[in-house]
């Protein structure tokens, strides 16, 4: 009884020890860990990395910000009735998506034209091939200039306020189960404490460390970056290493990065 | 209740509730989930969110089953209450 289905595909067996390693161990992810799902879907391991990385940081947004369920109120969950018309309602709307696969149509090098003047005002140089690793997926490309484009153009956090999140979230990345479980202490600033919490549990997330960084004069729109910025720097964590990405291609001040992340 | 203030559909004007109908393009439904939501006091961090779930969700090869299989399994891990 490990909670592994009876029938499970080779690709599911290998995606879930890929998702589990991106939960209990982020810091020792390598590009090598795709191989097993490249044996098996080639390059769909690069779609697979994208998602879990979403899920990361959506997951992140949620209890960070403690965004209320699609479900009933606790309250009302009692009332079968009411329940079954929830599952049924949920229903009707799932029938109404397009959940077909679509076509991205944009190819890797006009991706790669359309990120290059956001990647020199970020940089201060052209991106070249640095994008190499994910040619075959350049809608990651694009989603990586969305979370550029939020992290230099639209957040309302000061560069050195990034840049300690970056280093808060990299620093507290779980190399070990116990990092994820536990009680492990907390940097006494709030920002930092948002992050490491936002990293290692962020379903711990009180709301006495909002009221904490509301002290520190963050408002919503603050608070919401600051979520944005630790969740985004969680999706980065995995997602760089997993692709063989630069990890300075998005972190702020992370141009020493390489020698001070070796944990393999 | 969300730890932040935000604004609901019904209530949405502007860029937000522009934002809002571009998800109803994405979707097929008129359902914005409280997880977009959580956005709307940025709608170019909003506009961002849903594009990028839709080239996740959406763009590659892979079947879209396996694609919520994935998203269920981090979200169990991650003991996510939404």
């Amino acid at each position: 009884m490990d909670g592994s289905a009876i029938d499970e595909t080779p690709l599911e067996r290998e995606l879930i020890v890929l998702i589990r390693k991106n939960f209990d161990c982020p810091a020792r992810l390598l590009p090598s860990d795709l191989d097993p799902i490249r044996e098996i879907v080639g390059d769909g391991a690069l779609d697979y990395t994208l998602v879990i990385g979403l899920f990361h940081f959506i997951d992140r947004i949620a209890d960070l910000l403690h965004v209320a369920p699609e479900t009933l109120p606790k309250s009302l969950r009692r009332f079968e009735c009411l329940r079954r018309l929830t599952v049924r309602i949920a229903s009707l709307i799932m029938s109404k998506m397009d959940l077909q696969n679509r076509k991205f149509n944009t190819s890797y090098e006009e991706t790669v034209e359309n990120i290059t003047p956001l990647f020199e005002q970020a940089m201060g140089r052209k991106p070249g091939d640095v994008f190499a690793p994910v040619k075959s997926r350049p809608g990651l490309i694009e989603v990586f200039r969305f979370i550029l484009e939020e992290r230099v153009i639209h957040t309302s956090l000061k560069r050195e306020t990034l840049s300690d999140i970056h280093r808060t979230v990299e620093d507290a990345l779980p190399a070990d189960i116990e990092d994820v479980q536990g009680f492990h202490e907390r940097p006494e600033n709030p920002v930092e404490a948002f992050a490491f919490a936002g990293t290692r549990y962020a379903y711990r997330t009180t709301k006495d460390m909002i009221n904490d960084l509301r002290g520190m004069n963050y408002d919503d729109v603050g608070i919401l970056d600051l979520a944005i910025a630790v969740a985004g720097a969680n999706f980065w964590a995995r997602t760089h290493r997993l692709l063989n990405l630069k990890p300075e291609l998005f972190y702020v001040g992370f141009e020493d990065f390489g020698s001070t992340s070796a944990v393999s | 209740m969300a730890f932040i203030n935000t604004i609901p559909p019904g209530k949405a004007t502007g860029e937000t509730s522009e934002v809002y109908k571009s998800l109803a393009l994405v979707e097929g439904h008129g359902m914005i989930p409280k997880i977009v939501q959580v956005f709307s006091l940025k709608p170019a961090a909003m506009k961002m969110m849903i594009r990028i779930w839709e080239l996740s969700m959406w763009m590659g090869d892979e079947p879209r089953h396996n694609r919520e299989m994935v998203a269920a399994a981090v979200s169990r891990f991650n003991k996510c209450h939404y």
